[in-house]
């Protein structure tokens, strides 16, 4: 069996006639990849936190607003439903460092109910989880806002909350930091825990609670909880709003700017003129070369074979220019992540989307060869030989 | 003189040959308007943002929050605060005491029109003296609400992008039914995204006693400002912060300016890239196709920079039609568009906002691309010699 | 200075070379040619042994590694790229092979485009084209034609009144016939001798063709002496 590879001083004899515009070319399809990397990267990093959500965890907040409050007894009622495995509760704090700016993720939680859900994820010494828990104003931090702000294990952080301000006016809640861990939950990392009494008393015991965490026992169920617990509470003061928990992180993604649309909308300028850039190149040579094609031609070359060495040429012109691409593009998003792991944490370039890029690359260089493929179908022998 | 004979000559005769060479001319022009598009585009939505923020308020008029919160929906004020601040010095007085206006915000849940994603929409609670202290605002439909009466204006944003706030239509939220009497107008300003209703009536829902969030001070003159802020925050009945109503606004949009300002200058670098090569690939192109006709016009005596010039001018050209062209495509598909996005919890409707000078932004831009794209190949084209040009044919 | 006008063309042991690769092409090796004012001389020489060459160093197109080139008294290595250039546009015309016409302009502006670079009004400019283009012989009627629309006798017609419109003393031709067929090609050579004889242009005309150079006034056969041997480059 002849191997196809003996064709492949022609093709690249073609790319070579005029490297300039060969290089020029690979450069812009780079480019046109390189940003889609990147862009898939950032898309990663918006809506890559979804999935990280259990699937079988549903939440429960206020019919009203994000900012209105649940009474704490609804944990007790909706955790005795059959269906229920656990429920949990958290009041988010609003924490600030020094300025609004430097955001803490703090929450108030049950100390109990909490780590028994997320302690799979933590990686934190038992001798500093028992501190906490025997610590009412204690706090657990996670590494990367341990880092950002240099914080140690014993030190009183004077956390203030743009939300919620004792009864007496001052908007303080000092912490002190009972223990650091890192978690393979990458959110979790920048998160600042409270005990749920802390707040309560600081707060003059209201009982409420910002939103309910529901485990369900089994996935199927998940619809028909969530209509119930909505039901049961719906005429009473506190009506609320039950969805899944990716549901609630998708839509708040979502009512920020929707980011994945830009984000394709962009790609699809980008590569409409990338093709056409490439498209035009690749005519131009075969245009050029209409001579020698009528040459092969005439010596025995079938049509198929001269359209596989376009589609060859138009292969190799994209594959070198989207493979360097997108590998630029790992290497950056690999730089990146360090430095913005603390904004993005899920920023990440998946191997869903580079297999996306070399699918895409493939259908770009056979759409881009087509034109060229065109031309050749039209090209009588006889004339071109005649032009030269 | 001279000088620009042979100009025009070189040009005269590249405009001549456009349409022999249209496929390599479109994919040029097409080149700088997909960059000029996309640009543009990116730049609109932080445009008509800060737009909207910007144009909310007016000079005279100071925010008072509780000292330590950054926002409204997380200040807390009361009728005793009310009392002591409009009688500090500086503050303008009406026909009915102190111009001020005390304030409610909260955030109600509202379908987003046509999709199913559940949003945050503002929700404001506004004494008598509101439409002295927001002149802005005005009513272009239906009436006033009527204090007591679960009745509530809604922003004119509002009412086009959230499900249930067309004029008559009844909602609820929480376990109360709210009537849609009117729809007012905010200049461009962010309260269009919101919902009115009286400060008592909002109050009494929510539970808040006589509890508001922020409040509005109309000063006497603009620069009373300094005094007015001096009394209040050295007032010891009092534990409030004070800031210019207009830049508590600006300043909200300073987050996601800052985001679509940085993403659009990668954008830009990595586009415009792109778009040189692009370039630069066409105008090589241009130039061998035309290496006979300027090794000719050399030979009978046209000088190097008249070659250099009229290439140059040649991509430049072709950038000034892409950029137009996407500049005007940018304008007629986004200009006015409207969208959302989630500040400080709540939603603020905005428009994309093309203005002609970021139509201008996006030409210059091209142009840039289309002389860096243009300046090697046209060197190239003056620099080779005539002779060998000729031979090579 | 004496009275005696100086020859139209002095070259003085000129050399030039090429490198092709890693060989050194000797194209002219010491070459010396006289050519009077007024005088119409074919150079007769089989291809590629460095007419084209040798007419490129004439009309300043190219430079000589060495020797000396004056054209009617003006030494070409005392003037700079810019000033060649612009000696070129008043003191030389230039007449090809395949004519090099600008395809998407007319006969008449094509003619212009020499004139373009004097200081000249639109009706001037006008007027000349129309005399050069009369003179060459093309018919009134296709002035307005495009290359592509005229035969390749008239084309040349077409750069031969380009070539003469700004009056310059000098031709130089190029295998001016070579693409042309018998008796298209003697109309030209019949112009160009007519050039010389009623408006005494000094012409000079490379061929291979003996045909063509009967046409002229002196002929010389430059297949000895032109061409160098080819050495290794050192
Ligand atoms: N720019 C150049 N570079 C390399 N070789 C050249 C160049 N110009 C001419 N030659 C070579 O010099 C020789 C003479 O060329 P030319 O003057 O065009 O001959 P003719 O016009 O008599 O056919 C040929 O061998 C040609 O290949
Ligand atoms: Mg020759």
């Amino acid at each position: 069996m002849k191997s196809p590879l003996r064709f492949s001083p022609l093709v690249l004899s073609a790319l070579r006639r005029h490297r300039l515009r060969t290089w020029l070319t690979i450069l812009s399809v780079l480019i046109a990849f390189l940003l889609f990397g990147l862009l898939q990267a950032l898309n990663q990093a918006f809506y890559g936190g979804i999935k990280s959500a259990g699937r079988r965890i549903l939440v429960s907040m206020s019919a009203e607003s994000l900012v209105e409050p649940l009474p704490r007894a609804y944990a007790a009622e909706v955790a005795a439903m059959k269906q229920v495995r656990r429920v949990a509760y958290e009041v988010w704090m609003g924490g600030y460092y020094q300025h609004h700016n430097q955001i803490l993720y703090a929450l108030a939680v049950s100390p109990r109910r909490w780590l028994a859900e997320e302690r799979r994820f933590l990686i934190l010494a038992p001798r500093r989880e028992s501190a906490w828990l025997k610590d009412r104003s204690g706090a657990l931090i996670g590494n990367l806002v341990a880092r950002t702000y240099g914080w140690k294990t014993g030190e009183i952080v004077p956390m203030r909350s743009d939300i919620w301000i004792h009864p007496d006016g001052r908007n303080t809640w000092p912490v002190r930091i009972d223990g650091i861990f890192s978690s393979t939950k990458k959110a979790l990392g920048e998160g600042l825990l409270v005990h749920y009494r802390y707040w309560n008393d600081g707060m003059g015991n209201p009982n409420n609670v910002s939103l309910l965490r529901i485990e369900v026992s089994h996935l199927r169920d998940l619809g028909h909880v969530a209509r119930s617990i909505d039901a049961r509470f719906a005429n009473s003061p506190y009506p609320t709003r039950t969805a899944s928990a990716q549901t609630f992180i998708k839509d708040f993604i979502n009512q920020t700017a929707d980011i994945g649309v830009i984000i394709e909308d962009i790609l699809a300028a980008v590569f409409f003129t990338m093709l056409l850039v490439t498209a035009n190149t690749l005519t131009r040579s075969v245009r050029e070369r209409s001579g020698e094609i009528a040459v092969l031609q005439t010596q025995g070359y079938s049509r198929p074979l001269i359209f596989s060495l376009i589609l060859a040429e138009a292969l190799v012109l994209v594959m070198v220019g989207a493979l360097a691409g997108i590998g630029l593009a790992a290497l950056i998003v690999q730089g990146l992540r360090g430095a913005l792991e603390a904004y993005l944490p899920y920023l990440a370039l998946t191997r869903q989307a580079i297999l996306m890029a070399l699918g895409l690359a493939l259908g770009f260089a056979a759409l881009s060869s087509l034109l060229p493929v065109l031309q050749v179908q039209r090209l009588r022998t006889v004339d071109a030989l005649r032009r030269g | 003189m001279r000088f620009f004979r042979e100009i025009w000559a070189l040009l005269r005769i590249s405009i001549k040959s456009l349409p022999r060479r249209l496929d390599v001319v479109l994919v040029a022009v097409a080149g700088f308007a997909g960059v000029v598009l996309v640009l543009v585009a990116v730049l609109s939505i932080g445009q008509g943002f800060k737009r909207t923020l910007t144009a909310t308020g007016v000079p005279d008029v100071a925010l008072v929050l509780r000292k330590g919160t950054g926002a409204e929906l997380s200040s807390n004020l009361t009728l005793n605060d009310t009392e002591v601040i409009g009688g500090e010095s500086g503050v303008a007085m009406g026909p009915h005491g102190p111009l001020v206006s005390p304030e409610l915000l909260v955030v109600i849940n509202r379908r987003k029109r046509g999709s199913r994603v559940e949003t945050n929409v503002p929700f404001r609670g506004v004494g008598p003296a509101a439409f002295v202290l927001h002149p802005h605002v005005h009513l272009v439909a239906g009436r006033l609400f009527r204090p007591g009466l679960n009745e509530v204006i809604v922003g004119r944003s509002a009412s086009r992008s959230f499900a249930g706030l067309a004029l008559g239509d009844h909602f609820r939220s929480g376990h109360l039914l709210w009537h849609v009497v009117g729809i007012f107008s905010d200049n461009g300003g962010i309260h269009s995204s919101e919902i009115w209703t009286d400060l008592p009536t909002l109050e009494g829902a929510y539970q808040r006693g006589d509890n508001y969030s922020a409040l509005y001070v109309r000063l006497r003159k603009r620069s009373d400002y300094a005094r007015f802020r001096a009394a209040v925050e050295h007032d010891p009945r009092l534990d409030v912060r004070v800031e210019p109503e207009m830049r508590y606004f600006a300043k909200q949009a300073e987050t996601l300016s800052k985001f679509i300002d940085v993403a659009g200058t990668i954008l830009l670098v990595l586009m415009g890239l792109g778009a040189i090569f692009a370039a630069l690939n066409t105008m090589y192109a241009v130039v061998a196709d035309r290496s006979r006709e300027i090794a000719t016009l050399r030979i009978l005596g046209y000088t190097r920079l008249p070659v250099l010039v009229a290439v140059l001018l040649e991509s430049l050209l072709f950038a000034a039609a892409g950029g137009l062209a996407g500049a005007l495509l940018a304008y007629f598909a986004f200009n006015g568009y409207e969208a959302s996005t989630l500040a400080n919890f709540s939603q603020i409707v905005f428009r994309f906002r093309v203005s002609p000078s970021l139509m201008g932004t996006g030409i210059v831009d091209a142009l840039i691309l289309g002389f860096l794209g243009g300046i090697a190949p046209a060197l190239r084209a003056a620099r080779r010699p005539p002779a060998e040009a000729v031979r090579t044919l | 200075m004496s009275s005696v006008p100086p020859p139209a063309i002095q070259m003085t042991e000129v050399s030039k070379h090429y490198r092709r690769g890693d060989e050194t092409v000797h194209v002219l090796d010491h070459f010396t040619l006289t050519v009077e004012p007024e005088a119409f001389v074919a150079l007769m020489a089989p291809s590629g042994s460095g007419k084209s060459t040798l007419l490129n160093l004439v009309g300043g197109l190219d430079r000589p590694d060495s020797g000396r080139i004056e054209i009617a008294g003006t030494d070409l290595a005392t003037l700079n790229e810019a000033a060649l250039t612009r000696w070129r546009a008043r003191n030389l015309g230039f007449i090809f092979q395949l004519y090099y016409l600008i395809p998407v302009l007319s006969a008449a502006r094509n003619v212009e485009l020499p004139l373009l670079l004097l200081p000249l009004s639109r009706e001037e400019r006008h007027r000349r084209v129309e005399a050069a283009l009369t003179l060459a012989g093309l018919p009134a009627e296709r002035h307005r034609f495009r290359p592509t629309e005229l035969s390749g006798g008239q084309q040349q017609r077409v750069a031969i009144a380009r070539a003469i419109v700004t009056d310059p003393p000098l031709l130089l031709c190029d295998e001016p016939t070579g693409d042309l067929d018998r008796s298209a090609g003697d109309e030209i050579l019949n112009l160009l001798q007519t050039l010389n004889e009623r408006l005494r242009k000094t012409i000079v005309m490379v061929t291979h063709d003996p045909h063509a150079a009967t046409f002229a006034s002196r002929r010389i056969d430059l297949d000895k002496g032109l061409v160098g041997e080819r050495r290794p480059a050192t």
